[in-house]
C-alpha cells in the first residue's frame, strides 16, 4: 500500500524562510556582480555574464544529482515522497540547463563572436537538456504511478552520467569553450580574488533559490500524489 | 579587453530573473489548482 505525506519533511515548513533567504541572496549577489566585482582583464564587463551563467550550471549538475539519489531511493524504499522530489528537482534542472544554454548563447556572442556554435561543451549541454526534457515526458505516458516512477527512477540514475561528460568535455576534447577555472585538477581556483568571493556568493544564492523552488515544487507533487492515491482508493 | 558589451549583461541577468519568476509564477499558480481540486 503506498501512503503519501506532507508532514515529514523540514524543508517544507521552512518555504518562507527559503524564499525570504533566497530573495536577499539574490539581492546581495545582484550588487556584488554589477557593482562590486572588477570588470575582467580580457573580457571587461561583459565577464559579469559569468555570476549568472555558471551557477546556473553548477545548479543544474545539483538538481540532476539530487534526481539521481532520489531515483535510487524510490527504487530502494519505494516511498513516494522520493519520486516527488525526483520529479521537482527534475523540472527545475531543465529550467537552469535552459538558462544555462540561452545566457550562454548571450555570453557567446560579445567573446567568441557566434550565438551558437558546434562544440562539445554547448552539445553536451543541449543534449542533458532534452535528456531531462525526455525524463519529464516519459512521466506522462503512464497512469500507473508505480510503474510511471520506476520507469522515471530508471532514467534518473542512467542519465546521471551525462553530468561528467558535460563538465570533463573540455578536457576531453578541442573545445572553444573555457576549461573549468574553479573546480580544476592540480590547482587552487584561477580567479582574481573578488571575482571568486561573487561567484561563491552567487552560487550561494542559487542554491537558495533551488531549495526555494524545489520545496514549492515537491509540496505540489504530494499534494498531487493524495489526491490521486485517495481517488484510487 | 573587450569593450563595452552592457547590453549582453542587461541581457542575460534579465532573461535570467525573468525565467525564475515565470517559473515561480507558475507554481504558485499550480499549487493554487491543486489546492482547488483537493477539496
Amino acid at each position: 500500500m503506498i501512503t503519501t505525506s506532507t508532514q515529514r519533511l523540514p524543508l517544507l515548513r521552512r518555504i518562507p524562510w527559503l524564499g525570504a533567504s533566497a530573495l536577499v541572496a539574490a539581492v546581495v549577489t545582484l550588487y556584488l556582480s554589477l557593482v562590486w566585482s572588477p570588470p575582467d582583464a580580457v573580457q571587461g564587463d561583459v565577464a559579469r555574464i559569468l555570476y549568472v551563467h555558471v551557477p546556473a550550471a553548477w545548479l543544474a549538475y545539483l538538481a540532476f544529482v539530487v534526481v539521481f539519489l532520489a531515483s535510487v531511493a524510490w527504487l530502494w524504499s519505494r516511498k513516494p515522497v522520493y519520486d516527488a522530489i525526483a520529479v521537482a528537482s527534475a523540472e527545475i534542472g531543465v529550467l537552469f540547463t535552459g538558462l544555462v544554454l540561452v545566457v550562454g548563447s548571450i555570453y557567446a556572442k560579445p567573446t567568441w563572436g557566434v550565438w551558437w556554435t558546434w562544440e562539445p561543451r554547448l552539445l553536451t549541454t543541449a543534449g542533458m537538456f532534452a535528456m531531462y526534457l525526455g525524463y519529464l515526458l516519459v512521466r506522462g505516458l503512464s497512469t500507473d504511478f508505480e510503474r510511471r516512477a520506476t520507469r522515471a527512477a530508471v532514467l534518473g540514475i542512467v542519465f546521471v552520467v551525462d553530468i561528467p561528460i558535460v563538465h570533463l568535455s573540455v578536457l576531453w576534447m578541442n573545445s572553444l569553450h573555457q576549461l573549468p577555472t574553479v573546480l580544476r585538477a592540480g590547482g587552487g581556483p584561477a580567479m582574481e580574488s573578488r571575482m571568486l568571493f561573487t561567484l561563491l556568493v552567487a552560487n550561494l544564492a542559487g542554491a537558495l533559490v533551488y531549495g526555494w523552488l524545489l520545496a514549492r515544487r515537491v509540496r505540489i507533487e504530494l499534494d498531487r500524489q493524495a489526491r490521486l492515491l485517495a481517488a484510487r482508493s | 579587453m573587450i569593450e563595452g558589451g552592457l547590453e549582453f549583461v542587461v541581457a542575460a541577468y534579465a532573461v535570467t530573473i525573468v525565467a525564475l519568476a515565470a517559473y515561480a509564477r507558475s507554481l504558485a499558480a499550480r499549487s493554487g489548482n491543486e489546492s482547488k481540486r483537493s477539496r
